[in-house]
């Protein structure tokens, strides 16, 4: 019975079960809002609050408001508040690590949806060089500085409060999320200071490099997705890992190549036991892409609960063609 | 000749009759904010908040010191309200959670055989809560609470509820120009049709707006033609709603009969200029559209030297 389950699961067409997952999750998280549902304002992914309708709300948003307090609130009990928001984040980020990105986040779902168009279309796919990703992921960990650093400045009184939840408002996800519910308001530059002028014409114009870049790069704005940088400071608390055993590995490339996010590591790297990297999304297109068995394979409280097999390889080679 | 004479006398009859007895002066309760030169240092305990009541007018008022026979209910964000006896000039309280409360205020005298009941009603918010009472209220008080369309208090005879405003804008936190502010009045609990609002502006507009027929009073919150906006786009204006309403009731107060209940409630609120004031959608539209073609120009000519299609595999690409 067990080993049914196994071979169901480890056989099974990833690509369906994704796109149902996703999609579910995109409509809890745009639409939740229409059926009062509120998750909460420490979700780990791009629920986007400017969005009326939103069923959670990103962590960034609360986060970034709760570190502009006056330093002195921030440095006195006051502090417990953001620690809540923190360890309320962490214990839904647990769960599922890095898949929220890949799985969840109505953003990422988005991204997918203007690549199968792509598809459709018959348009090539982009990638980058070696040095274009290494140097492109970078950008999500200055983003990150950002919305940590810019909101604590503006406490101390070094900033004025136009900084105020500085990425929120360069954000891509806060002009286009609200669409989904046909409020196009926040397609617009706020005149009000120069400061305002600028982050919100970063922001249209990030909008903008989203829907073309996504229609040629897979992924495109996850390379610079700064929750991407926060969850992989988190990742080792996760009760949910990524492993590859390196003895099974016989460097084909496979995975490297279905990897949306170029990750060379996944194909290159034969001894690391965990191979979760800082732009991994855990969609597990490569575990499904290995033909190896068990040379990768995603594990729940350290049980396998996805692996790479022969068989689910040949299996899914079959039902391609 | 006649029809003038006609005429005139209807206007004078019509003014007399939809002019309520609205008093010279309100009477309203105030935030009182320490300013940033004195505040104290942080404590651990939690901070007072103290309010104070005003009469006159926004432009020229003054503060009432002698709070005799009033009283303040406090409404907090899970319904629970507590009652407060006020003397002195100064109103205080300490909020324990992080949330809206409600504060009501309350206080009778008899002037002329007239029992005056003079209400007011402030919303504040709380932005430092006792964390170590409770952790879930901390995270709770984020997320749930509307501020619009209470029920009514039942404490309160007389009262105007503000129901959620119609917005041209995104900004769901606040009021702002442009904005349509839908008002109700209620009497012992019950809905009044027929009772008009004053609205007082700080600049010195002045409105008296009669109800709908299902008893809604709405107006749209005017623009600042005036203020002074080279420097700072988002200034913030005050204004007042009023309603006043006669029972004839006969009783005695304090040992003072009256013939007459008036109640006069009086709501402050502030609000901002209008975002549309100093947001442009087209240009953002045209930023986009400009940021769109360029780059994806840059990528049509980048891709044509590239004419090698990259490796793709079965799995995911065709």
């Amino acid at each position: 019975m067990k080993n049914k389950i196994k071979n169901f699961i480890n056989n099974g067409d990833l690509r369906k079960v994704r796109f149902w997952i996703q999609l579910i999750s995109f409509i809890l998280f745009v639409y939740g809002g229409y059926w009062a549902i509120n998750l909460g304002s420490s979700f780990p992914v791009f629920a986007c609050p400017y969005n009326g309708h939103a069923g959670a709300t990103c962590y960034l948003i609360s986060l970034q408001h709760q570190l502009s307090m006056p330093a002195k609130v921030l440095f006195s009990p006051a502090f417990i508040s953001i620690l809540i928001g923190l360890v309320t984040f962490i214990a839904w980020f647990m769960i599922l690590n890095k898949a929220w990105c890949g799985y969840m986040c109505p953003f990422g779902t988005l991204q997918d949806w203007i690549t199968s168009l792509r598809r459709k279309m018959g348009v090539r796919f982009s990638t980058y060089t070696q040095r274009q990703f290494e140097e492109l992921s970078k950008i999500k960990y200055l983003f990150l500085i950002i919305a940590l650093l810019f909101p604590i400045l503006i406490g101390t009184g070094a900033l004025s409060n136009n900084w105020s939840a500085p990425f929120c408002q360069m954000c891509p996800a806060r002009v286009i999320s609200p669409m989904f519910s046909g409020d196009f308001s926040q397609w617009r530059i706020d005149f009000s200071s120069k400061t305002n002028m600028i982050l919100t014409a970063l922001g249209v114009s990030f909008a903008s490099l989203f829907f073309v870049g996504s229609f040629v790069k897979k992924r495109f704005f996850c390379f610079f997705c700064p929750m991407s940088a926060l969850h992989y400071i988190f990742a080792n608390t996760s009760i949910v890992k990524f492993r590859k055993d390196g003895n099974r590995c016989t460097r084909c490339g496979d995975c490297y190549a279905v990897c949306d996010m170029q990750i060379k590591d996944i194909a290159d790297d034969v001894t690391s036991n965990n191979i979760l990297r800082d732009d991994c999304i855990l969609c597990l297109k490569c575990v499904a892409a290995c033909p190896e068995d068990d040379a990768l394979h995603f594990d729940i409280l350290n049980i396998k609960a996805f692996s790479s097999t022969r068989q689910g390889f040949e299996k899914r080679m079959n039902l391609e063609q | 000749m006649k029809t003038i004479i006609l005429k005139t006398i209807l206007a004078i009859s019509t003014f007399c009759i939809s002019v309520p007895a609205f008093a010279d002066g309100s009477m309203w309760i105030e935030e009182l904010k320490a300013k940033s030169c004195c505040k104290t240092t942080e404590t651990k305990e939690p901070k007072h908040k103290e309010f104070i009541i005003k009469n006159g007018d926004l432009e020229n008022s003054e503060t009432v010191y002698d709070l005799k026979n009033a009283k303040l209910y406090i409404r907090d964000m899970d319904n629970q309200i507590t009652e407060q006896n006020v003397s002195g000039g100064k109103i205080s309280f300490i909020p324990a959670y992080k949330g809206n409360y409600y504060l009501f205020f309350e206080q009778k005298s008899v002037q002329n055989e007239i029992l005056h009941v003079t209400l007011s009603s402030l919303r504040v918010y709380n932005k430092e809560g006792n964390i170590t009472k409770s952790l879930l209220k901390e995270v709770r008080g984020k997320t749930i609470d509307s501020k619009y369309a209470r029920e009514p208090l039942t404490q309160l005879p007389f009262e105007i509820i503000m129901e959620k405003p119609i917005r041209k804008h995104h900004i769901n936190c606040c009021l702002y120009s442009g904005d349509i502010a839908p008002f109700k009045i209620y009497y012992q609990g019950k809905l009044q049709k027929n009772i008009p609002l004053k609205v007082t502006m700080e600049t010195g507009w002045v409105n008296v707006i009669k109800p709908y027929d299902d008893g809604v009073i709405s107006f749209e919150i005017p623009r600042n033609t005036y203020a002074k906006t080279e420097k700072e786009k988002k200034y913030s204006e005050k204004m007042i709603v009023e309603a006043v309403y006669r029972v004839n009731e006969s009783g005695v107060y304090n040992g003072q009969a009256y013939h007459t209940i008036e109640y006069t409630m009086t709501m402050p609120l502030s609000f901002g200029q209008s975002p549309l004031e100093y947001e442009s959608k087209f240009l953002g539209f045209a930023t986009a559209i400009g940021v769109m073609l360029v780059f994806s120009l840059g990528l049509y000519y980048n891709r044509r030297k590239k004419r090698k299609t990259p490796k793709e595999i079965w799995f995911d690409e065709k």
